[in-house]
């Protein structure tokens, strides 16, 4: 029986239906009470930027879906290090997102991670 | 004794890549082995289970499906994927399903194993 995922979110916002895909099947674990928390690297780290606004190309904004996610009480965390390759601080990030610099923990602290 | 179970959630449509040919290849070999597959189809892999696919050079992944379906895999497909690509129950292999993310979330929980095929 698994009972905590590890979603680790690789892939930006609006160019693949990656990203909305990854957080409505994060939203649909929480839901089912289990245990899920997104990590998000590489350019995954763009889904936290606070100031997109995908109105002029006619797509959802992921954000919405993944501010759900952390009200509904997932746990978001964002590698530093590729924030930072980026040019992002953690002020352009949303509130309630952690950093960390490994996320070896989350991964052996999981029961299966699923990498979009 | 129980068999093992492997769910594979497969998001890579067919011919673009090798990435369907190889979860439904995996599957195959899976319940070779005793394995008990299920196998959800998300995002553009929902394509994998229409059924009138006609690739002329490349082996027919919807007929390999078919064929995993026919040996035992309990295949699902998202229907929020399926509906915003006009695939519908008429449109889909024998056997194949179209159902809620929800029923993925219960194979995450339930397999034993679980294979993530994205890309």
């Amino acid at each position: 029986m698994n009972n905590s995922i590890l979603l680790c979110l690789t892939i930006g916002p609006y160019g693949h239906e990656d990203a909305f895909a990854a957080i409505a099947l994060g939203n649909a674990i929480l839901a089912r009470d289990m245990d899920i928390s997104i990590v998000l690297r590489d350019n995954g780290v763009y889904v936290a930027h606070k100031n997109q606004d995908p109105s002029k190309i006619g797509v959802p904004n992921n954000l919405d879906l993944l501010q759900d996610f952390i009200e509904l009480g997932g746990k978001v965390y964002v590698s530093e290090e590729d924030m930072r390759a980026r040019g992002l601080t953690k002020n352009d990030l949303i509130s309630g997102v952690e950093l960390i610099s490994s996320y070896l923990e989350l991964i052996e602290s999981h029961d299966v991670i699923l990498t979009f | 004794m129980k068999k093992k179970s492997l769910a594979i959630l497969l998001c890579r449509g067919p011919y673009a890549s090798e990435y369907a040919d190889i979860g439904v290849g995996i599957a195959k070999k899976a319940m070779e082995k005793g394995y008990d597959v299920k196998m959800f189809l998300y995002m553009d892999g929902v394509w994998v289970q229409h059924a009138r696919q006609s690739p002329k050079v490349f082996p027919n992944v919807g007929k390999e499906l078919e064929g995993a379906i026919s040996l035992g895999a309990d295949v699902r497909a998202c229907e929020r994927c399926s509906s915003a690509r006009g695939i519908n129950e008429e449109d889909i292999v024998n056997g194949g399903k179209i159902t809620s993310l929800y029923d993925f979330v219960q194979m995450l929980k339930e397999c034993d194993k679980v294979l993530p095929i994205l890309g």
